[in-house]
């Protein structure tokens, strides 16, 4: 139980709320979002929602459309292979990168 | 070259004026490599500056002559500009590199040439930046890093195939071998002596993106030049590094093996540090002796002997330990663990609400405040930088070790196991303090959300010590330069309050010691104490420890040798001689004046109050502001004067 509110707490201070009703919307056209993912998963990237500071270092670090990416370690925090490296992003961010079937 | 403006008859070799020399940016991924390449560029002929308007540190220097032509009278200056991964700039830092590559900061000479630094085991990261800095339409060579690496991991790269589709000259070279960097530098100054050198015009600056693409596009053709380019094992660049990864960014073996790394650092930094620092302090020990045996009694041999060579000495001596803690910092970066770090303590500093990048910098700040500050540049938000800045001097660092040992001997000269539980609490004083301040100030001055983590964990590679040791060095003399001067001044400004007004030689007890208590209590420090010490009464102080306190104003360790000259003892009086004096002191009342209460109440002011100029003035410098460090100052000293207040009354109300 505690562990359901400190993850709802989470969702009320992340910035990028707001954006989860196209997320939904999205699962409707094949994709979904990347914390969906286990670790060892793959996926291909269709976009990064939202237009905060780190959604844009999220593009530049390589999650960005069209690229594969690998969840090395899920958890707080998530490790990624993208791009020919790795990239350490918080678990909240996970859920604002939209991915299809690699 | 220009035509000789000059009409003189001599065959003279000109120093051509520095705004007539070409400047060459060096522009690289944050790991590419680009610092390392820089000094092997340069050589010893580098020296750190700001951009003009910014706090924003790089380095620029002149590139080494060419081995074809070593007479060559024009310098070519190569400025290091910092890593970006996109010319859309994401921090501070980006933005800053961004608009001087752009040539549109004012202040900096746009540059003529660029040379762009890539990492030659990962083109795919790499490249996306070359497309977008080779879109800026000048001069441009792409120098292949690590291509030794690239080597030993089996891969193959076509440099022919390379250079045609990135549209520009490749070389390969090495920074940490050395290898292929003489033909760089002859291709950079061929690169800038292409005459006439293109000149970026107005409109380049208001066109962000020429090649009008997004990431999208220049990812995809990353990909396909490496494909194009590139043959071998493609994931051999990584294999170490993920097996490595495995433990050090486990949830609980990474926070195990973080708290290994920072243990043997700081078992190296106090253990190896001691006998420098034993070296200086025995040297302006013997300073202060040759210098006052040259020079007859009197002011002039005091304030040299005193003021001017103790109180640069007390300076100095913790300066090994600063290089020190720079040094290790600079090779734990470089070998890429520092982002581990960071990402492994992301989860427990984002309840405080820093990033995982300030605890790095709040450890260091139990060695010295000072290297601790300098090191929070590598935090994104400015918010974040500024609360781990406010905060960092809590932290209980190696000068109050001094402090500490002398109350908890006065505490506990007994019981070992009390004397470790009070030291130990000291310590979990500070960081309590520290964490609580930066939790008060994210969410009231510095309101801001904790930002989510986004850090690229870059391939470890063994670290260069040659760059470590240029960078601790340069470190090193920023914070003599800076806080030297300030130093000097406050030193001499102590001593002549604790010097003047003079007491009547024929006032003067003959023996030495009382002499020294005798003058101080007369002096104005000794006045100020005196006039002050209601303001500390409540805390418990007499006016002897009021003394101190201000005495040590400047410098938190000073407070021992005062309370050594005001308790008759001269001032290396022996620690033991010291505890006794002050244990067998009293109050007119006949009680003693360092119960336990007051000895609490001394130990909870010392961890909690500033009292440190250098990290004052460094903290100006990294803030560019005084008004911080007076707000640092300020917080801190109604920190430390509530705390021991509080700490006097109760402990006095529980005996």
């Amino acid at each position: 139980m505690r562990f359901i509110l400190k993850t709802n707490e989470m969702v009320a201070r992340n910035p990028l709320a707001p954006v989860v009703q196209p997320a939904v919307e999205a699962a409707l056209a094949g994709e979904f979002a990347m914390s969906a993912l286990r670790r060892g998963a793959r996926g291909r990237v269709v976009r990064v929602l939202g237009e905060t500071a780190e959604s844009a270092r999220l593009r530049a670090l390589g999650v960005c459309e069209g690229r594969l990416v690998e969840v090395l370690r899920t958890g707080d925090a998530w490790v990624l292979r993208v791009l020919g490296s790795r990239i350490g992003i918080s678990r909240e961010l996970a859920a604002s990168v939209l991915l299809t079937a690699a | 070259m220009e035509a000789d403006k000059s009409s003189v008859d001599l065959p003279v070799i000109e120093r051509p004026l520095p705004g007539g020399a070409a400047t060459v940016a060096l522009v690289g991924n944050p790991n590419a490599g680009k610092t390392s390449l820089f000094n092997r560029l340069t050589g010893q002929r580098a020296h750190t500056a700001n951009f003009s308007g910014t706090t924003i540190e790089h380095r620029r220097g002149v590139l080494k002559p060419a081995p074809a032509a070593p007479l060559r009278t024009e310098p070519i200056t190569l400025v290091d500009l910092p890593g970006m991964y996109s010319l859309e700039a994401t921090s501070p830092e980006e933005e800053v590199a961004c608009s001087v590559l752009r040539g549109c900061h004012a202040g900096e000479p746009a540059p003529d040439a660029v040379v762009i630094v890539v990492d030659a085991t990962n083109l795919e990261r790499n490249l996306p930046l070359a497309r977008e800095a080779l879109g800026l339409g000048k001069p441009t060579i792409v120098a292949l890093n690590m291509s030794d690496l690239a080597d030993r991991l089996g891969l193959k790269l076509d440099l022919a195939r390379l250079s045609s589709r990135v549209g520009c000259p490749v070389v390969r070279v090495s920074a940490r071998t050395g290898e292929g960097i003489d033909s760089l530098v002859a291709a950079v100054h061929a690169l800038a002596d292409q005459k006439p050198l293109p000149q970026l015009d107005a409109a380049a600056c208001a066109c962000t993106s020429c090649n009008g693409c997004g990431y999208a596009s220049r990812f995809d053709w990353a990909e396909s030049v490496r494909a194009d380019s590139l043959t071998g094992d493609l994931g051999a660049p990584s294999r170490l590094t993920d097996s490595l990864d495995t433990v050090l960014t486990h949830r609980f073996g990474g926070l195990v093996a973080f708290a290994v790394v920072m243990f043997a650092l700081f078992m190296t930094i106090f253990s190896v540090a001691t006998v420098p620092m034993d070296l200086i302090d025995a040297l302006f020990g013997w300073a202060g002796d040759t210098v006052g045996g040259w020079l007859p009694d009197g002011d002039l041999k005091s304030l040299l002997v005193d003021g001017v060579i103790g109180g640069v000495g007390g300076m100095l001596v913790f300066l090994p330990q600063i290089c020190l803690l720079f040094f290790l910092l600079a090779l734990l970066e470089d070998s890429g663990y520092l982002a581990r770090a960071a990402l492994v303590m992301d989860r427990l500093m984002q309840r405080v609400g820093l990033p995982g990048k300030a605890f790095v910098p709040m450890l260091s700040a139990h060695a010295c405040a000072i290297p601790a500050i300098m090191s929070t540049r590598v935090i994104d938000d400015r918010r974040d930088r500024l609360v781990t800045i406010l905060v960092a001097p809590l932290l209980s660092c190696s000068a109050r070790v001094p402090v500490y040992v002398m109350v908890v001997a006065m505490l506990f000269p007994d019981r070992p196991g009390a004397a470790a539980a009070t030291f130990a609490g000291a310590y979990a004083l500070g960081i309590v303090a520290a964490l609580g301040a930066a939790f008060v100030f994210k969410r009231t001055l510095l309101k801001g959300e904790s930002r989510p983590l986004v850090i690229e964990l870059p391939n470890y590679r063994a670290p260069s010590i040659r760059d470590a040791l240029l960078r601790t060095v340069d470190q090193a003399w920023q914070f003599v330069q800076n806080a030297g001067t300030t130093i000097l001044v406050i030193s001499i400004v102590l001593w002549a309050l604790a010097t003047y007004p003079k007491t009547d030689p024929a006032d003067l007890p003959t023996d030495d010691a009382l002499a020294a208590q005798t003058q101080l209590e007369n002096s104005f420090a000794g006045r100020i104490g005196r006039t002050i010490q209601p303001v500390f009464a409540p805390l418990g102080f007499d006016w002897k420890t009021s003394v101190g306190v201000v005495s040590s104003f400047a410098a938190r360790e000073v407070v021992v040798s005062t309370l050594s000259i005001l308790y008759g003892l001269g001032e290396d009086g022996d620690q033991e001689k010291l505890l006794g004096a002050m244990q067998s002191s009293q109050r007119a009342d006949g009680t003693p004046v360092f119960t336990t209460a007051t000895c609490l109440s001394l130990l909870v002011f010392y961890v909690l109050a500033m009292q440190c100029l250098p990290t004052q003035v460094v903290t100006r410098r990294e803030t560019g502001s005084w008004n911080w460090a007076l707000l640092q100052l300020g917080y801190m000293s109604v920190l430390a004067y509530g705390a021991a207040l509080v700490t006097y009354q109760v402990a006095n109300w529980l005996a």
